[in-house]
């Protein structure tokens, strides 16, 4: 099912952007993870006030949880861990696939005696295992600083749970390009799937956030089924919307390789 | 069947263009050549012999075997090169004929080695800084390294330089000697007749003749440009048994089909400052296969 030397040659291709975006994620956490004190209230209250509340809560900052842990959620995957995988996916995803299907170089993958249904299963399995890393790393990453910032503080259970949701939230990311990427005719067709699609569900993420009557978007938004309070409260219903995350990227993958078998490709 | 077979293949792009109707044979160890001019369908057609695209109407085949459903099956006995070359820009040439050995887990590199001796490629530069007849040769190596039975190529000497160009058709004739069953697509005359058995012409999307390559060199029109010493003699050699179409100053235009021998028997006679010969469009050569019917 896997070819590889695709396997490899994409790895060749896409690992620069990866570490750039690791390098991001790793910067960040160690700054959050020391950001973090113990006696955070009055501190943050002093600069928190000087921003008005609606900004903060659009970014997914608040100052409900003030434990290690809940300070993580609502830093580091409130914004963050959002925001930098989909800046490695939409553009991988585009470059693996729509991108040599442009400018025609796909030719090469297809006219050798590998079918369509294994290259696209090699390039996806990239796309997914790929993201999966990132998030693994900085699981361990986001573990090791903590306990030597702040031995015994993390609850690395949930802390787990919240780099696992963030998986499953990415990995539906991913299967939204890697399927915009597979099937759109052209440049227009896949960008404003595969990037239209997570950008403007996160845009409405970030209203649906802010105080005010527009609460109600959250529901025509995928960003609200990686819950980070349910998860901190270990709610069932939380490990419920990660399972829903998991299973509809599983769906565009599987679509996306399916419809891809089955196009023209004028390359 | 024979080793390539289309049936009636249409592929409607809208507007007039796309094919029509399409039907032919290859049969195994021949070359044919698909000539037409620029746009007139032939990498349409190429692309649905590799199943890259599937026809709305109508089936084809290589080696018995569908080219849409079992695409996979006939690439593994089976050269292709692209006539619109995009190889992968930041690799060297190396390393793309490497990847490419790869993905057909070819595990010998000694025939791409050949080739690239015989075509002077320099195969560590990067693909990026290629010219267009480098970019070429690393496709023909691509192309011809894994010894396939079947070769499918669209414009293969486009971009190469003239020594280069007769070096592909030797190895193209060396590749019909053990038995290749070659399918070329150019817009050049010239090119398909040295190599190719049958000369397929398509225009519009549809067939509009296929012709024994020897039949189609004999019945060629050649035009010539006669220039003479004086006018008087441009003038007198209009009223030889030869086909002149017309005088200008001291030059005749002469057309000859066939051989030469009556031309040159009848210019013995005069004297000859200069011969030109003037290449036949395909346009050209259309008008001379069908009488002017076709535009």
């Amino acid at each position: 099912m896997i070819s590889y030397p695709l396997l490899k040659q994409t790895v060749r291709e896409n690992y620069k952007l990866l570490l750039v975006i690791a390098a991001v994620l790793s910067i960040y956490t160690i700054m959050i993870t020391g950001m973090y004190d113990p006696n955070i209230t009055e501190k943050m209250e002093d600069l928190l006030s000087a921003l008005p509340a609606g900004m903060l809560s659009a970014f997914g900052f608040s100052m409900e949880e003030q434990t290690l842990t809940g300070f993580l959620a609502s830093y580091l995957f409130g914004f963050l861990m959002l925001v930098f995988p989909m800046l490695y996916e939409i553009p991988t995803a585009y470059r693996m696939i729509a991108s040599k299907i442009e400018q025609g170089s796909m030719a090469y993958l297809i006219g050798t005696p590998n079918s369509r249904k294994k290259i696209a299963f090699t390039l996806a399995f990239y796309l997914s295992v790929s993201t999966a890393v990132l998030m693994l790393y900085v699981a361990a990453l986001g573990t090791v600083v903590s306990s030597r910032m702040f031995p015994g503080m993390l609850r690395t259970g949930i802390f787990l749970d919240l780099c696992t949701g963030a998986f499953a939230l990415h990995f539906l990311i991913g299967g939204i390009s890697f399927f915009a990427a597979c099937v759109g005719k052209d440049m227009g067709q896949v960008l404003g799937i595969g990037a239209g699609i997570p950008v403007v569900s996160y845009l409405i993420h970030m209203l649906a956030n802010m105080e005010g009557n527009l609460t109600f978007l959250k529901y025509v938004t995928i960003f609200s089924l990686f819950d980070t309070k349910r998860i901190l409260e270990a709610d069932r219903i939380g490990y419920l919307f990660m399972g829903i995350l998991a299973a509809a990227g599983m769906l565009f993958y599987v679509l996306g390789i399916v419809l891809f078998r089955k196009r023209d490709l004028s390359v | 069947m024979g080793m390539i077979d289309v049936f009636h293949i249409t592929k409607d792009y809208s507007m007039g263009r796309g094919i029509f109707d399409l039907s032919f044979q290859v049969e195994e160890g021949e070359v044919f050549g698909f000539l037409g001019p620029n746009g007139a369908g032939k990498t349409t057609t190429i692309r649905h012999l590799m199943g890259f695209v599937r026809a709305d109407m109508g089936e084809c085949f290589i080696g018995g075997k569908n080219c849409w459903d079992e695409a996979t099956a006939i690439q593994k006995r089976l050269g292709y090169l692209p006539g619109e070359l995009t190889l992968m820009e930041h690799m060297t040439g190396m390393e793309f004929i490497r990847f490419s050995a790869g993905m057909r887990e070819q595990k010998s590199m000694r025939r791409a080695q050949s080739l690239i001796e015989r075509f002077e490629l320099d195969p560590s530069v990067k693909i990026r800084k290629m010219s267009r007849g480098m970019k070429q040769k690393v496709g023909i190596v691509c192309a011809f390294m894994h010894n396939p039975q079947v070769l499918i190529l669209d414009e293969p000497t486009s971009g190469l330089d003239p020594l280069m160009q007769s070096r592909f058709v030797d190895l193209l004739l060396e590749e019909k000697d053990v038995g290749k069953t070659i399918f070329l697509s150019s817009h050049i005359f010239d090119e398909i007749e040295k190599t190719c058995d049958r000369i397929g012409i398509i225009r519009e999307g549809k067939l509009a003749a296929i012709e024994d390559a020897a039949s189609v060199r004999s019945q060629r029109k050649k035009t010539f440009l006669i220039t003479f010493e004086t006018r008087a003699m441009a003038e007198a050699f209009r009223k030889e048994p030869c086909e002149v179409t017309d005088v200008i100053g001291t030059t005749a235009v002469v057309s000859v089909t066939g051989s030469l021998r009556e031309l040159l028997k009848t210019l013995e006679k005069y004297k000859v400052t200069n011969l030109d010969v003037k290449t036949e469009s395909l346009e050209e050569i259309f008008m001379h296969y069908y009488g002017g019917t076709n535009k």
